[in-house]
């Protein structure tokens, strides 16, 4: 059944026991459709507190969060992740299963690790074997990738749902390449296995362990069965096609105890493939519902943007039908094809941002996207958007903490309230502090008051008092920095004479009493505060991991900087942009703006020459598509594999680009890449070729 | 019946052979073709044509492989013009490669598959050398009497102490060069070599395996490849796996191959993988200009091998509308001078002879003019005939009278060109240095990023300002003609003493407070982009320097590469060291630099190089660097039989240490027992010396190939002198003294 867009304004009709389907591509209101069904559901009189909406990241909540707020007072729809599903269960239903599981002391508590207090553990496992023995030792990769590298192997198997003892196996038997590099699959094995026998006998529960606990021991019990029926009465499913084969086995499994479902699937989308999402599973799903409905009506993209997205997915499948008649480029389409270099690609991406505000269109509707938004990159187009005037936000997925500004300037701080850290802050740092937490301070008048508020060669203790800095100095420096400084100095000081705070409560009050507030350089500044906040969480959640050093603070905060330093500890808890509503331009890696699931009226990509588009991310110990659910094990991964996936990888997200935009597409590209070096990726080449069938050159 | 001419070919005039060769239907094609006929432009016109008959499928290109990268920039702009000519897109539908580059397409999609980190570093050959110098002095450190044993018996005590201390160094230095190109040539890891060698007891293999595998150590511990790396690998990939050589195969349904008397081995497997059994491939080249087979591993022998194959059409390309007659005739003479030898020089080079192009031919030759040659009878002293090389120049500067005409010096090393060039420095002669090693591109932007560095660092110090200041301002072509305004920023700058006024000026200190207006719109746009470099001081040094070298270096792509090569080089010090401030990093680059590490190589002639550019100054380069050039008048020192030896038994070989019994080359002594690992042969033994003179007669083809090279550079002009040697014990070397017998050709002197 083909359902053209009656929908959207009005929620599904549910009737008891049902089971809904809705498919379609982006942009057709499926999401919209399931928010409102949510609210129609409770006003039907099913208890709101027995609605669970299933996703497949956090990410995806807001249309839920907001649909929810408009519900009255009382219960509320529980939004999950199936993994977070997990945990809450194991954690309820712990004494039950813990025997069973196999964990060595089942009379005590589990803690549950994030990945980085897993890889905290890993790290105290796995390190010594993989120094003594020299594992991985042809494999040229920082600690910290091979040890994430592990644990996602351990992730995927539990997702896939194959034993944890067989991935070294599958990744060996599929390697195509030089045989002298299978003994790495062999060493990932043992730091698997070894890691897993560690957290058995310690009561530790990393995801994949959350999520086989709940799937072997907890799922298959009545008691808990029945104690999620009770609860549950109607489950609303998003995005199926970015869930894995976990989340798809448990619904599968479960439906037929509901009340009622509402199975949402995006076709040509499963942009999370190498975080196991399923799309093929997940459409296994439809056969299990009542009724099949499919959205077909953008109610996003023009016409001739999904054409011409369909044109460049054809040319990528290397299709041979493709004839002339399949249409060249719209008018909505912008290919900007005269830089040289790269820095003329950026001055050609804020001159088509100027162009479309300077017509009408909104800064907050106008997306650039990259591949991936490196310092550089995201400097070079700010400076030139601040010198248009035109006001931009930027987003980027998970990076070391030591790479985010914001985030050195709040340590720097806590060293200087810690002083029994003695950790030694030096004048370069100290400047970056100075310039992000004081509104206002130049960076020349930073290095200034960095140099002048210690005694000379000093690097850490206290800072001297704004009167104790050389008249003259303090002239230079001025006198509104000065009273800025002193605050911030009695602040400091005041902490570090008490005793040692927790770092996450410290930097919650830093943040709280003073770089919030009006003068500070975290008042104004949206990003500062969204890495404070995933700060102070990922150190909480470290503190929470480590429960045998809960009453040495001190030695807390020395493991988590060194944690840090070892790049051990990433910001992947910032927030999602949609948070913020301000009307400026958006600056993301292309992928980090698709699973935003936010269309704008226009796109700027930059960098289209890249091969950064498609190729997937360096893994040597791990693999993406041969540890999952739909891999054959004992099979090959060649060339033609990669070659075919690179091709749909591409063809998706620029389906996806394109279907969240409204009005026209703009594409950015130098001759030369930033290394200097000569670029033409497959994404460049596939554009010339729609242009080609424009020309009609070619049959 | 001639074939009708397509429309967009209308104005373009071609020569009978050329027409030939757009003939081309498919299948296997040589073309050999003497040096000036006009190869990059028939190639990329063949390139042109078979994109116009529309033979290729929309995702298909074909694939262009050149040897030099200085190469594929012509082949771009050309292939571009041909097809703007055919209203058709340019950039789409073909692919200029050199072979390292093709290799590293290959490798890039998949660098696990071959073992390698997703973001291997590629080292060049300067690096690689600067590595290998690095492996062979720890290696001699480690073994100090190993070469005791090859000295000659009744050697002095001076000879002795020479041996030791430099003789033995030189010999590891070429010994590591020649021991990890034939390791890798013959796709061998350091492990499979010393398993090949256990049985021999050859001591030179034992050196040979060490120093390979210490080079080889060095490599991963930086995560990199060298070229010859790149290239094996390649090769590898597409073995192990069939599907890989599929899509190659369907990707490039033509592959057109340039200067493919170069090729090696390895290229040639590589190239035919892809090419397939009956697939469509055109090599061309002249195995005259075969200059690299006595120190590479390649060799023009494939390409002859291939031309005379069964199935393989032959074409010619003998027009050359280069050079004046007299140039043309010197240059068939060697030709004839070595089929008519009946020694290990026959053959060396061969037919075609230089054709003068036909009468009407879009490319004339400059008017033949025997006086314009110019050869010295007898041999001087290397420093009088220097002098005399440089009066020369001098006066022909003079007699130009503002005519265009261009001027190179073609020597037989980098020291040499020094010479020359401080030489000519001395007298105020202009030089262009731009295609030698020591080239001023790495030097300037170590400096440049140092700066500004240390700016960063402290950017209240007021010559860190003025630092950078220079370092900007001499990079902004349109202040080149406003040195005045210029000169008075920078005396202003110089006398600032509170920074900020001018970096961050509150209301009412704004510096400066006066200032001319010219002067003061230089100023502005400095304080301008010094502002936005305030907040770069947030960024990792690495990626604060990417930006700044944007943003002084916008448009050389040279530059930039080596911006991104020292931004690289920063955030692997950013991880191995987080602790490091702003000035420890700046220090870094500086003391890298110092000692000729990673960022010291780049040379321009890496973007190309065009002389024409230059009219009025002198270009010096190595006579191998010269390859693919021309110049109106071109000077060719020392051809004596020192730089040009013909394997005689009076000439004397570099590789040759005179302290060494038998005058033994010891590396090639090496290469012959590596050779005898691998030999299946079992009657095949060592005997010492043979190998030795095999490699004199090598090195003696390959520098009457040089000559003839060197020789075709000249459009009208050529000056050909020779000494004596420091030791006064050098003649006049067996070619030149050849082409003195053609006493109309030349002009004595």
């Amino acid at each position: 059944m083909t359902a053209q867009n009656p929908i959207v304004v009005q929620p599904l009709r549910t009737s008891p026991g049902h089971k809904t389907w809705l498919e379609g591509p982006a942009g057709t209101g499926k999401t919209t459709t399931a928010a409102r069904t949510l609210v129609s559901l409770t006003a039907q009189g099913v208890p709101a507190g027995q609605i669970l909406v299933l996703l497949p990241q956090r990410t995806l909540a807001r249309p839920y969060q907001e649909a929810v707020r408009a519900l009255p007072a009382g219960p509320q729809p529980t939004i999950l992740t199936s993994g977070g599903l997990a945990r809450r269960m194991v954690d309820l239903f712990w004494p039950l299963v813990a025997e069973a599981a196999g964990f060595a002391q089942p009379g005590l508590p589990p803690t549950f690790l994030t990945l980085e207090t897993a890889q905290y553990y890993m790290a105290a496992v796995a390190g010594p074997l993989i120094d003594q023995e020299m594992l991985f030792h042809s494999v040229a990769l920082e600690r910290t990738r091979l040890y994430s590298q592990v644990l996602d192997n351990l992730n995927k198997a539990a997702l896939a749902g194959f034993s944890s003892e067989t991935i070294g196996q599958r990744l060996s038997d599929a390697w195509a390449g030089e045989s002298s590099h299978k003994y790495v699959y062999a060493d990932a094995q043992r730091c698997a296995s070894l890691f897993r026998a560690h957290c058995l006998a310690h009561n530790l529960l990393d995801y994949s362990l959350q999520v086989e606990v709940f799937r072997d021991f907890l799922w298959p019990l009545p008691e808990l069965r029945n104690w999620l029926n009770a609860r549950t009465a109607y489950l609303i499913a998003d995005n199926l096609e970015e869930d894995s084969p976990f989340s798809h086995r448990l619904i599968a499994d479960w439906l037929p105890a509901l009340h009622g479902a509402l199975l949402i699937y995006d076709r040509e989308a499963g942009y999370r493939s190498f975080l196991s999402a399923d799309p093929s599973g997940a459409y296994g799903l439809r056969s299990l519902c009542d009724t099949q409905l499919e959205f077909t009506t953008s109610h996003v993209t023009a016409p001739e943007l999904e054409t011409f997205g369909r044109t460049v997915a054809r040319v990528l499948g290397q299709d041979q039908r493709l004839d002339r008649q399949a249409a060249g480029l719209p008018p909505q389409v912008v290919i900007h094809q005269d830089a040289r270099f790269y820095p003329e690609m950026m001055d050609g991406a804020v001159s088509a941002v100027t162009h479309l505000v300077q017509a009408g269109t909104p800064p907050g509707q106008i997306a650039i996207l990259s591949p991936f938004l490196s310092d550089s990159l995201r400097f070079g187009l700010t400076t030139r958007l601040d010198q248009a005037g035109i006001p931009w936000r930027s987003h980027r997925p998970s990076r070391p903490f030591l790479a985010e500004p914001a985030a050195g300037a709040l340590l720097t701080l806590a060293t200087l309230a810690t002083p029994a850290l003695k950790r030694p802050v030096n004048s370069d740092a100290l400047t970056r502090a100075f310039m992000q937490a004081i509104s206002g301070l130049d960076f020349s008048r930073a290095c200034l008051l960095a140099s002048m508020c210690r005694p000379p060669k000093a690097q850490d203790g206290e800072l001297l008092p704004w009167e104790m800095i050389q008249e003259s100095f303090r002239t230079r420096i001025t006198y509104p920095v000065g009273e800025k400084y002193e605050i911030l100095r009695r602040w400091l000081a005041e902490v570090a004479g008490g005793e040692v705070l927790e770092l996450d409560f410290l930097l919650s009050r830093l943040f709280g009493e003073l770089l919030s507030q009006p003068g500070f350089g975290f008042h104004t500044h949206f990003d500062r505060g969204s890495v404070t906040a995933a700060l102070v969480e990922s150190a909480a959640k470290f503190r929470q991991a480590l429960p045998e050093l809960e009453h040495d603070p001190l030695q807390l905060t020395r493991l988590y900087f060194d944690m840090l330093e070892k790049g051990l500890i990433t910001a992947q808890y910032l927030s999602n942009w949609q948070e913020e509503d301000s009307d400026s331009v958006i600056l993301s890696p292309a992928f980090t703006f698709l699973l935003a699931n936010r269309p704008v009226d226009a796109l700027v990509l930059v960098d289209v020459a890249s091969d950064a588009w498609f190729r997937r991310l360096y893994q040597p110990l791990t693999h993406p598509y041969v540890l999952s659910a739909n891999w054959q094990p004992g099979r090959l991964w060649t060339d033609a594999d990669e070659d075919a996936n690179n091709r749909s990888t591409l063809s998706r997200l620029v389906l996806g680009l394109l279907r969240r935009c409204r009005e026209e597409a703009h594409f950015l590209w130098s001759e030369r890449g930033e290394d200097g070096l000569e670029q033409r990726g497959m994404l460049l080449r596939a554009l010339y070729q729609v242009q080609l069938l424009e020309g009609g050159q070619h049959g | 019946m001639a074939d009708p001419k397509p429309a967009w070919r209308a104005g373009i005039r071609l020569r009978p052979a050329q027409e030939e060769i757009l003939r081309y239907q498919g299948g296997r094609m040589a073309i050999l073709a003497v040096p000036g006929s006009g190869k990059t432009f028939t190639l990329s016109l063949l390139a042109a044509d078979l994109l116009q008959r529309d033979l290729l499928r929309p995702h298909q290109e074909i694939l262009i492989v050149t040897f030099a990268r200085s190469a594929v920039d012509n082949f771009n702009v050309r292939i571009a013009g041909f097809l703007k000519n055919a209203g058709r897109i340019a950039g789409m539908g073909y692919r200029v490669r050199t072979l390292h580059s093709l290799a590293n397409d290959i490798i890039r999609v998949r660098p696990e598959a071959v073992g390698l980190p997703e973001d291997f570093a590629i080292i060049d050959e300067y690096e690689s050398d600067q590595l290998k110098g690095e492996v062979a002095d720890a290696w001699l450190r480690a073994h100090p009497d190993f070469f005791d044993q090859w000295l000659k018996e009744d050697a002095s005590e001076k000879e002795t102490a020479d041996w030791k201390t430099k003789g033995a160094r030189r010999v590891v230095n070429e010994a590591v060069v020649a021991a990890v190109g034939w390791a890798k040539d013959h796709e061998l890891n350091p492990d499979q070599l010393e398993e090949r060698m256990r049985p021999s007891g050859y001591l030179l293999t034992e050196m040979a395996a060490d120093l390979y595998r210490d080079y080889q150590r060095a490599l991963e511990y930086r995560g990199a490849v060298d070229f010859s790396d790149l290239i094996r690998l390649a090769l590898r990939a597409l073995r192990n796996d069939p599907t890989l050589v599929e899509r190659y195969q369907d990707l490039f349904p033509y592959i057109l191959e340039d200067e493919a008397q170069d090729s090696t081995n390895l290229q040639e497997q590589i190239l035919s993988l892809i090419a397939g059994k009956d697939g469509n491939w055109v090599r061309v080249g002249d195995p005259n200009q075969a200059i690299y087979a006595s120190f590479t591993m390649s060799s023009p022998e494939y390409l002859r091998r291939f031309s005379s194959a069964a199935g393989v059409t032959v074409r010619t390309l003998p027009e050359s509308g280069r050079s004046q007659q007299a140039v043309i005739d010197l240059a068939n003479h060697l030709i004839t001078f070595s089929l008519s030898r009946d020694d290990h020089l026959n053959g060396t080079l061969s037919l075609p002879l230089i054709l003068p192009t036909a009468a009407g031919d879009p490319q004339p030759n400059p008017p033949a003019d025997p006086t314009h040659i110019r050869m010295a009878l007898t041999g001087r002293d290397p420093d009088s005939e220097l002098n005399v090389l440089v009066n020369s120049i001098e006066s022909a500067l003079k007699h130009a009278k503002g005519a265009k005409i261009t001027y190179a010096v073609l020597v037989s090393s980098n020291l040499k060109a020094e010479n020359v060039r401080a030489e000519l420095e001395k007298r105020n002669i202009p030089v262009v240095d731009a295609l030698l090693d020591t080239s001023t591109a790495s030097r300037s932007m170590v400096k440049a990023v140092s700066t500004f560095l240390n700016w960063l660092a402290l950017p209240l110090a007021t010559g860190h300002v003025t630092q950078l200041f220079n370092e900007w301002s001499t990079r902004q072509p349109d202040l080149h003609a406003r040195a005045e305004a210029v000169t008075g920023a920078k005396n202003l700058l110089g006398r600032l003493t509170q920074v900020e006024d001018f970096l961050a000026p509150l209301p009412g200190h704004e510096w400066p407070a006066q200032v001319e207006p010219d002067c003061g719109e230089v100023l502005e746009r400095f304080r301008t982009l010094l502002s936005s470099w305030q907040e770069l001081a947030l960024l990792p040094a690495s990626q604060a320097v990417l930006t700044f070298v944007q943003d002084v270096f916008s448009s050389d792509p040279a530059q930039l590469a080596l911006g991104y090569k020292v931004s690289k080089f920063l955030r692997r010090l950013e991880t191995e060291h987080p602790e490091y401030s702003l000035r420890d990093l700046s220090e870094e680059v500086k003391a890298n630099k110092r000692q000729k590490g990673s960022l010291s190589a780049i040379s321009l002639s890496d973007t190309g190089f065009d002389p024409s550019l230059y009219p009025g100054k002198v270009v010096i380069c190595t006579q191998h660097k010269a390859k693919g050039l021309e110049w109106d008048r071109v000077y060719i020192p020392a051809a004596n039989n020192y730089d040009f030896p013909s394997a005689a038994p009076y000439d004397t070989f570099f590789a040759e240490g005179y302290q060494v019994r038998g005058r033994l080359n010891i590396v090639a002594e090496m290469l012959a027992q590596l050779d005898l690992l691998l030999s299946r042969d079992p009657y095949a033994g060592y005997v010492e010396g043979e190998a030795t003179q095999e490699a004199r007669q090598k090195v003696s083809q390959d520098r009457l190939r040089l000559f003839y090279v060197s020789i075709t550079r000249a459009k009208r002009d050529l000056v050909i002198s020779w000494n004596t040697g420091k030791n006064r014990n050098l003649v006049k070397s067996v070619y030149f003294q050849h082409l003195l017998e053609l006493e109309d050709s030349f002009h004595a002197v």
